[in-house]
């Protein structure tokens, strides 16, 4: 278990490149679903979630890059070959879903889509996506979990990242498993969640999930401030921020959402 | 807009194929920007005109997809020569 890959008629298929498509595919189905179902433009949608998915795919790589800043080597930097191993290195999730929700704004104000008649009934799309990501995590063994003997435990043989021959924490599955709960909750009490509610409640809830997920997790690349990860001291920030307009939406007369 | 997400769309097919996955970053970019400019490109355009900005979206959306599974395909590959 944990090997990276497997051939298909002769071509290399990486499994976290075909969960990622796999999770985009699902993503965008269930999306799809939702705009027939709530009577939506499909092309203000894909224009919302290009839009957002570049700057969230940016703000995901800017900040594994701040987090890995000791490791550059700048002396390196004209060098192409170095360039596309810095740029194949990794992503911060947090990251992205920080620097995507600012873009919806620019899409309100500058192309006048009402962002938040698509973001109620297809916010639940993103954690679904993400959660095949998670399964890919889990299949090559990146973002391993604690050393654990307990029930579920995993063990891999051949994975390229994670510790062999050691039985470990699932903690890929466990997020995976949360985040389909999430995105599943999402879609169907999306006629419920009126404006930007369903976003509130992800983040609240994805940011409770992964500061306690973080405890579990024994992967070396982590960023450490004070005794927290990068990812738990944003996950707080998030969890208060989301909280608050949370709050503020719950209060908001019914035109105004 | 339908011709710069056509001519951004086939760049990112381009770049998936023939790069084996080293440039796939650069390639789901454009592949991106093409799906962006084809989307407005068809949400703009009167219906009997929306030929090209069609085409430039499929044609982005394939390119963004090939970037994206060859691109992590090589960043698996890196990642598992790298801890060899």
């Amino acid at each position: 278990m944990g090997e990276i890959g497997f051939y298909f008629f002769g071509h290399f298929i990486a499994y976290y490149g075909l969960m990622i498509v796999l999770g985009l595919l699902a993503g965008s189905f269930f999306a799809y679903l939702q705009i027939k179902r709530f009577g939506l433009v499909l092309d203000y949608f894909i224009i919302l979630c290009s839009i957002s998915g570049l700057s969230g795919i940016l703000g995901a790589k800017i900040l594994y890059l701040a987090v890995s800043f000791p490791d550059i080597d700048f002396s390196r930097l004209q060098d192409p070959v170095y360039i596309s191993a810095l740029m194949s290195g990794g992503f911060v999730f947090l990251g992205g879903v920080t620097a995507a929700l600012p873009t919806l704004l620019f899409c309100q104000k500058k192309l006048h889509i009402p962002v938040s008649a698509y973001v109620q009934p297809c916010i639940g799309c993103l954690p679904i996506a993400h959660a095949f990501g998670r399964i890919g995590c889990f299949l090559v063994g990146c973002c391993y979990g604690r050393p654990y003997t307990g029930p579920f435990s995993v063990t891999y043989t051949q994975s390229a990242f994670a510790p062999n021959q050691t039985p470990l924490f699932p903690v890929q599955l466990a997020e995976a498993l949360f985040e389909f709960t999430i995105g599943i909750c999402l879609v169907a009490f999306s006629r419920r969640l009126k404006g930007y509610m369903s976003v509130w409640v992800y983040l609240a809830a994805y940011s409770i999930a992964r500061f306690f997920l973080e405890y579990m997790r024994y992967d070396q690349a982590r960023g450490m401030i004070a005794g927290l990860s990068t990812s738990q001291i944003i996950s707080i920030f998030l969890f208060v921020g989301s909280l608050l307009f949370l709050l503020r939406e719950m209060h908001l007369p019914h035109p105004q959402r | 807009m339908g011709i710069a997400s056509l001519v951004l769309g086939i760049i990112a097919i381009i770049i998936g194929v023939f790069s084996i996955g080293i440039l796939g970053w650069a390639g789901a970019v454009v592949g991106i920007i093409g799906i962006i400019l084809g989307a407005i490109g068809r949400s703009t355009a009167p219906p009997e005109k929306r030929g090209m900005a069609t085409a430039g979206l499929v044609c982005s959306i394939v390119g963004t997809i090939l970037c994206l599974l060859f691109y992590i395909a090589c960043v698996a590959c890196i990642g598992g020569l790298a801890s060899l």
